[in-house]
């Protein structure tokens, strides 16, 4: 309930020892739910293109694919070219890869299970989740690479105008529920998810379609897709710096994933009737849920051209989203 | 390329941790289960490649990722097809351009040892000329069970293999 | 849209403008106009510019070695996307020293052809843009299309080789 503080406040008194515990939870997290993302991604498409997906790794039908791919680039040589800036080149990764582990400190995973209640979460949230093309676009120039410098481009190009659909339905989110702060957010959503109104759900589907373009994600990954600009930024991160990316990716998508389950699908509210599974089972139900959907969209869609992409975001998203709030506030106004 | 020789990871190069058996069973354990593949396909060998990599004979279920973005993301090089004289610098390059530790495989018998085209002119006789192969895949071409048979054949020789060995004596490059 | 000329048709045009110094012949219901050096160039641009005739796309040019006493044979295909015929130009050129006016301003496509014909014949084509070797190896020695070119593997196994199960003592 709001105004209980988080679990691990009340579990130990003090301010140091529930702030490193805190961290370690998100840290978890960060790293074993992408990683499980990541093996679903394997298995999804797999079976979506009637195939088995990886069996070997780990005895029970290969689940120990991504632990396998980690234990593999920890060995991997750490090439950085002659021509790159090394500083900045060795920097990108962090840059991309920490904005999203520290969004997750603002999400709320249940009804007391989450780092901090802040009163600015979705405002954070976006922001944080926008740190992320700094660091594409240091990859894609420190690279060396007239490649890499055209793929970090389209990506700064491609996030910035997805930006904009994405923090204008969240504007109508935050309308909705009367505050920024995730956790009251999900708390009014107590009776009725934010998706069943149809304006809102509208912007669910806006929300997501400018999520999946965030994280360059197919069908909009012309920045990194290999048919046309070999791996845009990233192409000359071996090793463990490309793994961070890679593990960027799918955290991510948990994010993303997470934010839209807060904002529209009652984060760790249940469906009436079903309250006796607990909140946060609901939460990674919804994010699965969710990342299913972005691997299914990767399975079906071709991948859309750079001027597609800009078309639908400046000319399809944008005005849509902007309508959106005029109807949420015409709603709150008058009803 | 690279500004320093082939820094394999703290682990394995420079702690005497990876002679631990229990910890070099885990270190060849990632190699052998996660081996992301380049492919070099030249000719016909490619096509039985990529049927390889489709849901029949799906190569993803031995921990070969398929189609890695490019050669630095990549472990293992299938040479599938005819390597010409011409083509014989790119394949050192891109081979150079690996990072270690990495793994070919001669999938074809053009890239064995020049095939039936043997006698020509400008083909290279067999791409362990340019580059070290560990794994030959014969055939012409080879069916997609037998690329399956060579990448089990190499999993199991990555099984037994100490890498710090193979980085002190310099078999992981021709000079 | 368009009305393809006979053997017969395009051989009367091409023999009222050129005389005497082509001969035709028919291969296949199609006509082969063997031409001089010097007029290779204007019956090219001739075929090409030609209304009625229009050979718009150039579908090869390729090379022929006719042995020590036959010289060469430079051999390109015409055809017209209009009118749907097909028209094959030869030149005779000679053994030693054989060279031939590139048509590469004519048909862009033919630049490669030549450079290929060039580094597997040894045929020079002058006046074009980027004389340099296109399929083979920087560093190759040797015209490998050329009769007498010897293909060293073959010194060593000819032709048919060795039976399959027979002893075979390799020296390489």
């Amino acid at each position: 309930m709001i105004g209980d503080s988080s679990v691990f406040d009340t579990l130990v008194g003090g301010y140091w020892i529930p702030l490193v515990m805190k961290a370690a939870a998100v840290l978890v997290v960060f790293l074993v739910v992408p990683l499980a993302v990541g093996y679903m991604e394997h298995k999804v498409l797999a079976h979506m293109q009637a195939r088995l997906g990886p069996m070997e790794a780990g005895a029970f039908h290969g689940w120990a694919q991504l632990v396998a791919d980690g234990v593999k680039f920890i060995q991997k040589e750490d090439v950085v070219p002659a021509a790159a800036d090394p500083g900045v080149f060795s920097l990108a990764p962090a840059v991309v890869l920490i904005p999203y582990i520290v969004t997750l400190v603002a999400i709320p995973f249940g009804p007391r299970l989450y780092a901090l209640d802040l009163d600015v979460g979705v405002f954070f949230v976006l922001a944080m989740s926008s740190v992320g093309v700094i660091g594409i676009l240091m990859a894609g120039w420190a690279s060396a690479n007239k490649f890499s410098l055209i793929g970090a481009l389209r990506a700064a190009a491609q996030l910035i105008a997805y930006e904009l659909p994405l923090v204008l339905v969240a504007a109508a989110v935050v309308m909705q529920a009367g505050s920024m702060s995730l956790l009251q957010i999900t708390e009014a959503q107590s009776h009725y998810w934010n998706i069943l109104y149809p304006w809102q759900l509208v912007g669910f589907v806006i929300f997501m379609m400018a999520a999946v373009a965030e994280l360059t994600r197919p069908p909009f990954d012309m920045p990194i897709a290999d048919s046309e600009i070999i791996f845009g930024a990233y192409t000359e991160y071996t090793g463990l710096k490309f793994a961070f990316f890679l593990l960027s990716e799918y955290g991510g998508i948990v994010v993303m994933s997470a934010v839209a389950s807060v904002l529209y699908l009652g984060g760790y509210q249940p469906l009436p009737g079903l309250s006796i599974i607990p909140g946060f089972l609901w939460m990674f139900g919804k994010i699965f849920a969710l990342s299913f959907v972005i691997i299914w969209l990767r399975a079906t869609f071709p991948r859309l051209r750079e001027d597609q992409l800009q078309r639908f975001a400046w000319v399809g998203l944008t005005p849509l989203a902007l309508a959106l709030i005029l109807v949420t506030s015409v709603y709150k106004v008058g009803v | 390329m690279a500004q320093r020789g082939p820094d394999v990871g703290v682990i394995t190069e420079k702690t005497p941790i990876a002679k631990i058996k229990p910890v070099r069973f885990l270190l060849n354990w990632g190699r052998r289960y996660s081996l992301w593949v380049f492919n070099f396909g030249l000719a016909c060998c490619s096509i039985e490649f990529i049927a390889a990599s489709t849901a029949k004979n799906d190569f993803i279920r031995l921990g070969v990722i398929p189609f890695a973005h490019g050669p630095r993301q990549a472990d293992l090089l299938v040479v599938a097809g005819t390597l010409t004289d011409k083509m014989a610098p790119v394949i050192k390059r891109l081979y150079d351009q690996m990072p270690d530790p990495k793994y070919v495989i001669s999938f074809g018998s053009c890239s064995n040892c020049g095939g039936p085209y043997w006698d020509s002119y400008s083909v290279t006789k067999g791409v362990d000329q340019i580059i070290p192969v560990d794994v030959f895949v014969p055939g012409c071409p080879p069916r997609p069970e037998a690329l399956l048979h060579g990448i089990i054949r190499l999993q199991e020789k990555i099984r037994d293999e100490d890498i710090q060995e193979k980085f002190r004596s310099g078999t992981t490059a021709v000079s | 849209m368009g009305r393809p000329l006979s053997a017969e048709e395009v051989g009367s045009r091409l023999r009222a403008r050129f005389g005497d110094d082509i001969e035709l012949a028919d291969t296949f219901g199609q006509v082969a106009a063997t031409v001089t050096v010097d007029r290779y160039h204007d019956l090219v641009r001739f075929l090409r510019d030609e209304p009625e005739l229009a050979c718009d796309f150039c579908d090869f040019t390729g090379g022929v070695d006719l042995g020590p006493d036959g010289g060469f044979e430079v051999v390109t295909q015409l055809t017209s996307t209009e009118h749907h015929h097909d028209v094959r130009v030869k030149v005779r050129l000679p053994s030693t020293e054989p060279a031939c006016p590139t048509i590469s301003d004519l048909f862009p496509t033919c630049d490669w052809h030549e450079r290929e014909t060039m580094e597997m014949f040894g045929i020079r084509f002058e006046g074009h843009p980027h004389p340099v070797k296109l399929l083979l190896a920087e560093p190759f020695e040797g015209f490998p299309l050329r009769k007498d070119f010897p293909l060293m593997s073959r010194e060593v196994k000819p032709w048919p080789g060795v039976p399959e199960g027979e002893e075979v003592e390799d020296d390489e």
